[in-house]
């Protein structure tokens, strides 16, 4: 397969630019001219900032960046080639004109790859509800064997993240025209040629309080499209490297130091969120900040603060002198845990231990440990945004797109390994947004009021809508809140679980990610995306519509799965493709023979044969009839008879029936 | 505007203008349903049961006597100490009327506590 970012020019047939021209430059919508665009590497519009994913994977599950001027990466899909049950090929693009690819040369090229052709292995369908449908879909419509993405000329970006207070900033989020979705950029980088404003925004929200539980730091980071600068941009080489060998694995060359370096973030030295990651060196970094500020306090008798713990305080009643006795065991413990930090721990079993020796100390029997509970909630804080400070600290730079766009950390052994997280879309202007970061924040303050704490973090990022059907981008600019932890510090899967709950209760209403912890029933994402049977007409009913032709109405149900049914991505309606009876017209006491098909439904659907008066009297009732059949009736009353094949389907305790009649008119 | 809740909710009173009278309805609760007036002493302060019910702000108008629709109505919600997770109907008529709804789900608004903590410094000139 061709690469995207490749260096090279559209005269080698190996790169994507080669394709393109061969397939384009002779095109007579182009008058045989190769369109000059076409030539020389080129880029992803969009990427969610975790690597580590398929491509399918990510847009098969609406993962997305930050970019709100534009939709999530499952929107730059123009053709998707599905694999589905019962081996049919389908090749689907959505409705345009004119179409994308040509049918003969589209076939040609498919049966070349040994695709079968027969009208039964392989269909073309331009349709463009399906493809929104199948576009996402958690796998239940099949295999999805390739797809066509769109691509753009490649490109740079310049990336700003500055901290700030989340009280302070939180209420610009409903204003778009606010300086988080409409600044320009720094002078510097505008005379070097970027151009526009932010089209990126993300904000990071630190949980664990500071100024006596009244703030709360967050990281705002913003990215401007840049030209690119010459034939090495900045984090080629650091995120490609040197070609190695073809690999069969991956069907695709090996480059030297693609998914295996530190993420790039403006210089060769990892950042300091990958160093925490790596190992717990950052770590003994901060505590050492963090000592030295409190040596500074209790030395001076409270007279010396130095900045970060003045951030910690409000004024009042000089209360956190009284915790300087306190103070003095915490520092004994906190040297200790900087002695034997070796570049072996674990960034967050360190912070376990910390938690574990600060918070859950030995009652005092006098204080009965009051003190020194308050003394190691105050340094937990303190250590809590020194680390955060130090992660989000002021930061800009700028690289090729994905150097950028690809924030995900290769050599991490342990935050993201042993991070647990849900994500959560909100309508950006819906005051429910808000209000779910300040939740988190008051969960995390009760857990402290009461000696405990985590760690965890909210990323908030934005985007435009998507057309995929089960999309959670649903809104003009949607807002995901990314909501982590670190497991290996306890209680954070609590957090998590809390986030959750918070999503799914009907008052917040939150969309969940289908690539994340997703704790959907059928009832919620009837809920969030509706289907006409449950009285909800929404996208939902389309989805399932399209499944249902894809797979014969659930007889083909190959890729069904314990989280498709729990979710309800399901057909749940069943369906008789064809009645018939010999006789239209009988006389008493002839023998009408009913026929009847009916397989094309879930396994478990049931079929009856009713037959009605004219009145409606129900005057025989055949049940648990196979879903191919005949039946035979006597004729025993004079007037119409309706002879009504019934099939029923029960899913997640709900009963839905699928009718067809035939009638018979009963004469003298 | 009605406004859909879910669960239990404490529906509190926070302020109302005297002139006009102001009120709100209560439907499809388990046990609240009905028009309250919001002059009432002491101030309404009711808890609302239900699996999904509606709150509706209303206003008798100068000249009028019956109940209408407040309109418009704006919504807020947020967490607020010491109570937790609020969303706060305001109605626009003048000074209008402000009902509080205040969410009794401890699996979304846990039990608030008290600051057991002094963390502060005397100001400094």
């Amino acid at each position: 397969m061709p690469k995207l970012d490749q260096p090279v020019d559209a005269d080698d047939p190996d790169t994507l630019a080669g394709v393109l021209k061969k397939t384009w430059s002779l095109d007579p919508r182009h008058d045989g001219r190769q369109t000059p665009e076409f030539g020389g590497p080129h880029a992803f519009n969009t990427l969610g900032s975790a690597g580590g994913q398929t491509v399918v994977g990510a847009l098969n599950t609406v993962t997305h960046g930050g970019d709100f001027d534009r939709p999530p990466i499952a929107d730059s899909v123009l053709a998707i080639h599905l694999v589905a049950d019962g081996g049919k090929h389908y090749w689907i693009e959505p409705e345009m004109t004119p179409t994308l690819t040509d049918d003969s040369s589209l076939t040609q090229a498919l049966s070349d790859l040994g695709v079968p052709m027969g009208a039964a292995d392989f269909e073309i369908v331009r349709d463009s509800k399906l493809f929104n449908a199948v576009l996402v879909s958690a796998g239940r419509f099949g295999v999805i064997y390739s797809v066509i993405l769109e691509a753009r000329p490649q490109y740079q970006l310049y990336e700003q993240r500055r901290l700030f207070e989340w009280q302070d900033i939180k209420d610009q989020i409903k204003n778009h025209n606010s300086d988080l979705y409409d600044e320009p950029g720094p002078l510097l980088a505008v005379l070097s040629g970027l151009t526009g404003n932010n089209h990126f925004l993300q904000i990071v929200v630190c949980l664990t309080q500071h100024a006596f539980f009244s703030k709360n730091l967050a990281g705002v980071t913003k990215r401007w499209t840049f030209p690119i600068s010459g034939p090495n941009p900045p984090g080629r080489w650091e995120r490609v490297g040197r070609k190695l060998n073809f690999d069969p694995l991956i069907q695709a060359d090996r480059f030297e130091n693609a998914g295996n370096q530190h993420s790039y973030a403006g210089d060769p030295h990892p950042s300091l969120l990958d160093i925490a990651c790596s190992h717990a060196d950052f770590l003994g970094g901060v505590i050492q900040g963090v000592i030295h500020e409190i040596e500074e306090f209790v030395d001076s008798h409270g007279q010396l603060i130095g900045p970060a713990l003045l951030a910690m305080v409000a004024t009042g009643n000089a209360g956190l002198a009284l915790l300087i006795p306190e103070f003095l065991a915490i520092l004994a413990i906190l040297r200790e845990i900087v002695h034997h930090l070796t570049p072996a721990n674990r960034f967050a079993e360190t912070m376990n231990a910390i938690k574990d020796q600060l918070l859950n100390p030995t009652p005092d029997p006098v204080t009965h440990g009051a003190n020194r509970r308050a003394a190691g909630v105050f340094v937990w804080q303190l250590i809590c945004y020194k680390a955060f400070a130090s992660q989000q600290s002021d930061n800009t730079y700028e690289a090729i797109s994905y150097a950028v766009m690809d924030q995900h950390d290769y050599k991490d052994i342990t935050c993201n390994i042993n991070v647990d997280s849900v994500e959560v879309f909100f309508d950006s202007v819906d005051d429910r947004l808000i209000a779910y970061i300040d939740s988190l924040i008051n969960y995390e303050k009760q857990l402290e009021y009461g000696g405990r704490a985590t760690v965890g973090y909210a990323a908030i990022r934005f985007t435009q809508p998507t057309r995929a059907l089960l999309g959670m981008q649903k809104w003009p600019i949607t807002a995901a809140v990314e909501v982590s932890c670190l497991k290996d510090v306890s209680g954070g899967e609590n957090l998590v679980t809390y986030a959750t709950t918070l999503a799914l209760n009907p008052n917040f209403n939150g969309f969940l990610h289908w690539g994340q912890r997703n704790d959907y029933k059928v009832a919620d994402v009837q809920r969030r995306y509706g289907d006409v049977l449950n009285g909800m007409p929404g996208d939902l009913g389309d989805w399932r519509a399209a499944l249902s032709r894809i797979t014969d109405n659930g007889l083909f149900d190959g890729f069904s799965s314990d989280f498709t049914r729990r979710t309800g991505l399901e057909v749940v309606q069943p369906k008789v493709n064809w009645v018939t009876v010999d006789l239209p017209e009988a006389t008493l006491g002839q023998t009408v023979t009913i026929n009847w098909e009916a397989r094309s439904n879930p396994p478990g659907t049931r079929a009856a044969l009713s037959v009605t008066a004219a009145d409606g009297t129900e005057l025989r009732l055949f049940d648990n009839l196979p879903l191919l059949g005949s039946q035979t009736y006597q004729i025993e009353q004079h007037g119409v008879h309706h002879f009504t094949i019934r099939t029923s389907y029960i899913f997640n305790g709900e009963k839905r029936v699928g009718s067809m009649t035939k009638d018979v008119n009963v004469v003298p | 505007m009605t406004e859909i809740f879910y669960g239990p909710w404490r529906l509190i009173v926070r302020q109302a203008d005297p002139f006009p009278k102001f009120g709100f309805r209560v439907s499809g609760s388990d046990n609240a349903n009905g028009i309250y007036e919001a002059d009432s002493s002491p101030p309404w302060d009711l808890m609302v049961q239900g699996a999904e019910w509606t709150v509706e702000l209303l206003f008798i108008p100068v000249n009028g006597n019956a109940w209408q629709a407040s309109e418009p109505v704006k919504r807020t919600m947020g967490t607020v100490d010491p109570q937790g997770l609020t969303v706060t109907l305001d109605s626009h008529w003048h000074h209008g009327m402000t009902l509080d709804c205040i969410s009794q789900d401890p699996t979304i608004n846990p039990p608030m506590r008290p600051n057991p903590y002094d963390f502060t410094i005397l100001a400094r000139g």
